[in-house]
């Protein structure tokens, strides 16, 4: 496994197994409980895992390489985690806008969604900006998503 | 995962660590093995769990539809921690069953 670590940055490449979902959680929560930020580190472990979770699933095929890239950083703000995949990606642009709560699956992505500030992605679809600010109430939540 | 028979037909599952991707087989199985043997109320106690995923959540909503469906039975949970009774709020799954 590739691995960049610096002050404040961590990237790594992601690996075709539910392991590595596993791995990068251990890594990422290591990196980011040693700076000490006040950063809500459930909602950082929903982003990232659901995250990785899309690109292990969707990016790598059969392929048992890499099969996407984990990055990172942390500003004044607070956190941006980037992932990005080898797969073809998805039309992100015609997401339901409501859910059925009693599905078998697709929490994923509502998931990043209610958890972050910031749910970007590329183009294409195969890569995923989720960005999660330092807050003073730490509730971990965007405000209209508690209604 | 250590489970107790509290009542004929209710029992408590107590899974241990993340109920997540990698780590939910043993969780599934071990809820599907109690539908089998025939309990309509199962108990699910999080004391020992610290996270849960989407396909962690699906594990409990499949058991859950599986009980009120075929037996009318249902699934409770209890011993959250504060950052699991969100997680089941958020995704409206405490409206269809007890979380605690």
């Amino acid at each position: 496994m590739s691995i960049v670590e610096e002050k404040d940055r961590l990237s790594l490449e992601i690996e075709s197994s539910l392991e590595a979902i596993e791995e990068a959680d251990r890594r990422v929560i290591s990196f980011l409980t040693a700076r000490g930020d006040p950063i809500d580190l459930f909602a950082v472990r929903i982003l990232l895992r659901e995250a990785v979770m899309n690109a292990v699933v969707h990016g790598g095929g059969e392929e048992t390489t890499g099969c996407g890239t984990l990055d990172v950083r942390v500003d004044a703000e607070g956190v941006t985690i980037r992932v990005s995949d080898n797969g073809p990606g998805f039309v992100h642009d015609r997401l339901p806008n409501t859910r059925e709560v009693l599905s078998d699956g697709g929490r994923g992505i509502p998931l990043m969604k209610l958890y972050s500030d910031v749910m970007e992605f590329n183009d294409k679809g195969n890569e995923v900006t989720l960005r999660k600010l330092f807050r003073s109430d730490d509730s971990g939540l965007v405000e209209d998503d508690k209604k | 995962m250590n489970q107790e028979t509290t009542a004929s037909k209710e029992c408590i599952v107590r899974p241990e660590g993340p109920i997540t991707a990698a780590r939910c087989e043993e969780f599934r199985q071990e809820l599907q093995d109690k539908v089998d043997e025939g309990f309509v109320e199962i108990a699910v106690n999080l004391e020992a769990v610290d996270f849960i995923d989407s396909r962690g959540l699906s594990v409990f909503v499949v058991c859950h539809k599986t009980l009120s469906k075929k037996k009318k039975g249902k699934i409770r949970v209890f011993n959250a921690s504060d950052d699991l009774k969100k997680l089941f709020q958020i995704m409206s799954l405490d409206g269809q069953f007890v979380v605690e």
